[in-house]
């Protein structure tokens, strides 16, 4: 068997992916048996690599269940106070009005019983409030004196904490971001949060890499002594990785589609290595003993930067290199890669799913099987005509070809987690890269050099401030640009099988993979690309379900229609009572709508003008976000959206249906009445209350309407509910009590109702007394702050619910 | 020194492959033994134009049997063999074995040309193998003698089709002056450069033998006639020359 390494770490990802998933026993056994059986059908393969691969599978499974096993050993402590002893593992990330402290502890016990404790190695990720604003200077003096004692914490720093712990939450929308799997990667397991009086240091532990971490913020904190903040930022973000950095620069990187400079990735580590094999040139080292020297300063880079899977990789990476070289023996990239990967994901398994390692990968992989092949067609074709002079590809080409392998490898990847690319990325790069590179260089002199010489500091910083500078203005100049063609960007949800699939047999076709001059092998390849292109052309057309979801935005309503003739309708987009920095839109409309593959709203409905419920649609029509209609109550007193030239407006009442040609129907039964503008107080009442009908399934969804609505609408209910069967209600107000009476339900009389409402919430959505009647009726409840987002999903005879967490 | 041997070997087969990559195209050869990739292999310039009967370069006038360097400069070959023309994928193949620590790659490719120099007449004459040696400074920058690896291959392959295959040998010719690289110098420089940079070793061993001696590339033929000259002078019958490559006259 050739490769037994590629081979490993499929293996091993597949025993992760089994366990994540859960997939059934008789699977994982058959698969076991296939690997068995494998030296039996095919020649070449010896039972010792035979017994590797497999027990990387076992390893794969063995390290998925310590990670991601069935029971939560901290289920029994979370929502409760409790006290630890932990160590700092890294400088705590200071934003605004809190402090995020990352520490592990030995032991876990509940403030208030002794006996629900948790001992073992816990990582835990502490964050401290503080008050936005103090009333008294009693307070203020406190306060300044616990900031003090919080901004001197370092790494190794013992503390003894007390607060209350959480879960962090998973992925609860399309298109979500799962916090809880991207803590595990970081190998945390639970939230803190902690008064700053609830903290206190206790003692000091000392190991190698606090030290180093000690060398890391010594460096930075000289640069940011000797640069603006930005370039200090960038500074730090390029050569340490730090992500403590301003968000704005974090965003105009991301804008330009190169923040893998700023995240250290093996960009870094090859120009680190540059240096290094410079020195070790100078200094005339044998090659065969520079591994020996590399080893340890790599090592040095990675414990530096963290280590980010992205520097290990590389790091690995080169260290094979030289070795190979060391040795003269061929190098090979991918076996390489696979070591790497092997390596990372058997001390962090979790990072699997991380799209920082997965882009890491995707992106070597890419170089690594294309970037030869394209480079040696393009300079066979350059060179057909030419007999004498014949040309080699340059920099430019290079530069080119080598982004584009880099992007085939990241796409997918790309828009799984992201939902967005954009094609600006070729040109920046081509830019950008060079630039960091010799930025990187600049700035490991400069520290280096201050370090030992503080007083150059001065004159030494221009150049490299100008650099930095110059790489700031480059990088905003590249973003007007991208701004003023922006169908360059692409917004879309994860590929599909058939479209990875047929996006992959492409560009393995043009790089020449395939022995096309063999008529079968011509064959396969031709009707494989036509078969998957007919699966990718047909699946619109393919008859869909209705799918209603309805997402978890908190404390607020925001519901997902798509409809399956392909129209998409949004009830109410969420909002937040109390202001928050960042918008709902983007933390979950835009993810969801990207996700499902959403380009454009058909019809956007405005129950009533309440913020939990206005705020993410006056976000999409006022971002532009391509919107056909915006219907509203006749009652509502919106006036901005009322107002508005974006969207044309209708009002609807009693009454008023909305259909589409295939077969939903959106029917209005509330407000009755003139045009009028409700006040804000009365706006509950004035919400739209709508049926969503497609063949023999009816939905009912409420808004905010109260008893005094409810008791008008609850005989014509009865009648429309003998007629035909609801099957779901989105209960009104979140669950309020002064709404969902016993005699509305009863006239309804659904089989699921589904609550949309936040987590601990002030206003105690939703009442007991309400989840009592539905109890009492045999109404299965579904609450968003438990399940996240709740989907919907029927073809008209049938309902299949389906909900986010869990 | 066997523990280190052994360990070498395991990380060829596991990390460092001898056959990752394609040399010429560059992609990565996923479960095929040999080093080539399909195509590569069926494009690969292998000489078929008549060849000159001294050295096997290709000539491109058929009424002539001597190519215009061995005519000229009445170089000192009874007979020669060359595989490859030396241009874009024969090159890619040379600087691979060359420059890339791709020794494995010499050896594969030798024996296809100890296969088709089995069917040369003058094959069943041939007594012994000789590479062209590298000087030991060279050798240890380069970590092996390419010459030797192509060498390996053809007594390899020749072993396959003529039993007794002629004898490999390394020990006899060596190389006692180290001289700077060739590349970019004219015919004469590199004469100089290599007037008396060889030594034989044990005469006795070749009296009245002939050699094949073994070369990557013949682009003026200094090289080989030095050495051939060399071993002539020390007393071999004659000398047959086989080069991965050769430069079209």
């Amino acid at each position: 068997m050739k490769r037994p390494l590629l081979w490993g770490f499929v293996t091993l990802c597949l025993g992760i992916v089994a366990v994540y998933y859960r997939f059934p026993v008789w699977a994982l056994l058959g698969f076991v048996a296939l690997l068995i059986g494998m030296p039996f059908f095919l020649r070449g393969i010896k039972i010792t690599q035979t017994v590797f691969v497999l027990g990387l599978f076992g390893l794969g499974a063995f390290l998925g269940y310590g990670v991601f096993s069935d029971t939560d050993v901290l289920e029994n402590l979370y929502q409760k106070d409790v006290s630890l002893i932990g160590v700092v593992t890294d400088y705590p990330i200071r934003t605004e009005n809190r402090l995020t402290i990352n520490l592990t502890a030995k032991e876990l016990v509940a403030t208030t019983d002794e006996n629900n404790r948790h001992e073992g190695v816990t990582g835990i990720r502490a964050t401290i409030y503080y008050p936005a604003d103090e009333d008294t200077t009693a307070e203020q003096e406190v306060s300044k004196n616990d900031e003090k004692q919080q901004l001197d914490l370092a790494p190794g720093d013992v503390l003894l904490l007390q607060g209350q712990l959480s879960q962090p939450a998973g992925k609860r929308n399309p298109g979500g971001f799962d916090y809880q799997l991207y803590l595990k990667s970081l190998s945390i397991d639970g939230l803190l949060t902690i008064e700053p009086e609830n903290i206190e240091k206790i003692g000091q532990e000392t190991t190698l890499y606090y030290q180093i971490l000690g060398i890391k913020r010594a460096l930075e904190n000289q640069s940011d002594a000797s640069f603006s903040a930005d370039v200090s930022d960038l500074l730090k973000g390029v050569v340490f990785g730090e992500k403590n950095i301003n968000e704005d620069l974090a965003k105009r990187f991301q804008d330009a589609g190169v923040t893998h400079v700023l995240s250290v990735s093996g960009l870094h580590v090859g120009y680190v290595f540059l240096v290094l094999s410079f020195l070790l040139m100078a200094i005339k080292i044998n090659k065969r003993y520079w591994v020996l020297f590399l080893a340890p300063a790599l090592l040095f880079y990675v414990a530096i930067t963290g280590f980010a899977a992205p520097v290990i990789r590389a790091s690995i990476m080169l260290l094979c290199l030289t070795w190979g070289q060391g040795l003269h023996r061929e190098r090979d990239a991918l076996n390489q890669l696979c070591l790497a990967g092997l390596v990372i994901l058997g001390i962090w398994p979790a990072q699997l799913f991380q799209a920082g390692f997965q882009l890491s990968m995707g992106a070597v992989l890419g170089i690594i099987l294309f970037y030869g092949p394209l480079l040696y067609a393009y300079e066979k074709r350059r060179n057909k005509k030419r007999v004498h002079h014949k040309s080699k590809p340059g920099p430019m080409v290079q530069g080119l070809v080598l982004t584009f392998c880099a992007t085939v490898g990241t796409l997918p990847i790309l828009l799984y987690h992201f939902n967005s690319f954009t094609l600006m990325s070729f040109f920046s790069n081509l830019l950008v890269v060079p630039l960091i590179g010799v930025f990187l260089l600049a700035g490991i002199g400069f520290l280096g050099i201050v370090s030992i010489v503080p007083f150059l500091a001065p004159i030494l910083s221009v150049p490299v401030t100008f650099l930095g500078e110059s790489i700031i203005v480059v990088l905003d100049g590249i973003n007007d640009l991208g701004a003023a063609a922006n169908i360059l960007g692409i917004n879309r949800g994860g590929l599909s099988l058939a479209e990875t699939g047929l996006f992959l047999l492409l560009v393995f076709l043009i790089s020449g993979y395939f022995y096309l001059r063999q008529p079968y092998v011509r064959n396969t390849v031709m009707s494989l690309a036509l078969g998957l292109l007919l699966v990718v052309l047909a699946t619109p057309l393919i008859p869909r379900n209705l799918v209603v979801t309805v997402l978890d935005v908190g404390q607020g309503d925001s519901i997902l229609i798509e409809t399956p003739g392909g129209l998409t309708y949004l009830v109410d987009g969420g909002g937040y009572l109390f202001e928050r920095s960042n918008r709902v839109s983007d933390q979950v409309l835009y993810p969801a709508l990207h996700s499902k593959n959403i380009h454009e709203l058909d019809a956007i409905f405005l129950t009533h003008n309440h913020v939990d419920h206005s705020q993410g649609v006056e976000e999409l029509i006022f971002d532009g976000y391509p919107v056909k209609n915006l219907f509203m109550s006749v009652q509502t007193n919106n006036e901005k959206l009322l107002n508005q030239q974006l969207v044309p407006v209708s009002l609807l009442k009693k009454g008023s249906v909305i259909e589409g040609s295939d077969g939903v129907t959106i029917t209005v039964y509330n407000p009755d009445g003139r045009i009028i503008a409700k006040e804000d107080e009365q706006q509950n009442n004035a919400s739209l209350v709508m049926t969503i009908s497609y063949r023999n399934i009816n939905l009912l969804l409420c808004g905010d309407i109260e008893a005094e609505v409810e008791k008008q609408l609850a005989a014509e209910m009865q009648v429309l509910s003998a007629a035909r069967d609801f099957q779901i209600i989105k209960i009104p107000h979140h669950g309020s009590k002064t709404s969902s009476t016993q005699e509305f339900i009863q006239a309804i009389d659904p089989e699921t109702a589904v609550i949309s409402v936040g987590a601990n919430n002030s206003f105690n959505h939703p009442s007991d007394e309400v989840m009592d009647r539905l109890d009492e009726e045999a109404i299965t409840a579904l609450r968003t702050d438990q399940k996240g987002a709740v989907e919907i999903i029927s073809n008209g005879e049938y309902i299949d619910i389906k909900n986010y967490v869990n | 020194m066997n523990l280190r041997q052994t360990l070498l070997t395991f990380l060829e087969n596991n990390l460092f492959l001898k056959n990752g990559t394609c040399p010429i195209c560059g992609k990565v050869l996923f479960v095929t033994d040999r080093f080539l990739c399909h195509q590569c292999e069926d494009d690969l310039p292998i000489i078929n134009n008549p060849t000159c009967v001294r050295c096997g370069r290709p000539i491109f006038r058929d009424h002539r049997d001597v190519c215009n360097p061995c005519a000229k400069l009445n170089l000192p070959f009874a007979a020669g063999y060359a595989h490859l023309n030396y241009e874009d994928a024969g090159k890619k193949i040379v600087h691979a074995i060359k420059f890339k620590d791709r020794p494995y790659l010499g050896i594969w490719v030798g024996t296809q040309m100890g296969a088709a120099i089995a069917q040369c007449q003058w094959i069943d004459e041939v007594d012994l193998i000789i590479p062209v040696p590298l000087h030991p400074n060279r050798q240890s920058e380069r970590g092996y003698n390419q010459s030797e690896k192509i060498a390996q291959g053809i007594h390899e392959g020749l072993a396959q089709k003529i039993s007794p295959a002629p004898e490999l040998t390394t020990k006899i010719l060596l190389r006692s002056r180290d001289t700077p690289h060739q590349i970019g110098q004219g015919r004469e420089e590199r004469l100089r450069n290599l007037t008396g940079a060889f030594n034989v070793e044990t005469a006795a061993a070749i009296q009245n033998k002939t050699i094949l001696l073994v070369d990557d590339v013949l682009t003026t033929g200094a090289t080989l006639a030095e050495t051939s000259a060399t071993l002539l002078e020390a007393g071999a019958a004659q000398v047959c020359i086989a080069t991965l490559c050769a430069v079209t006259e």
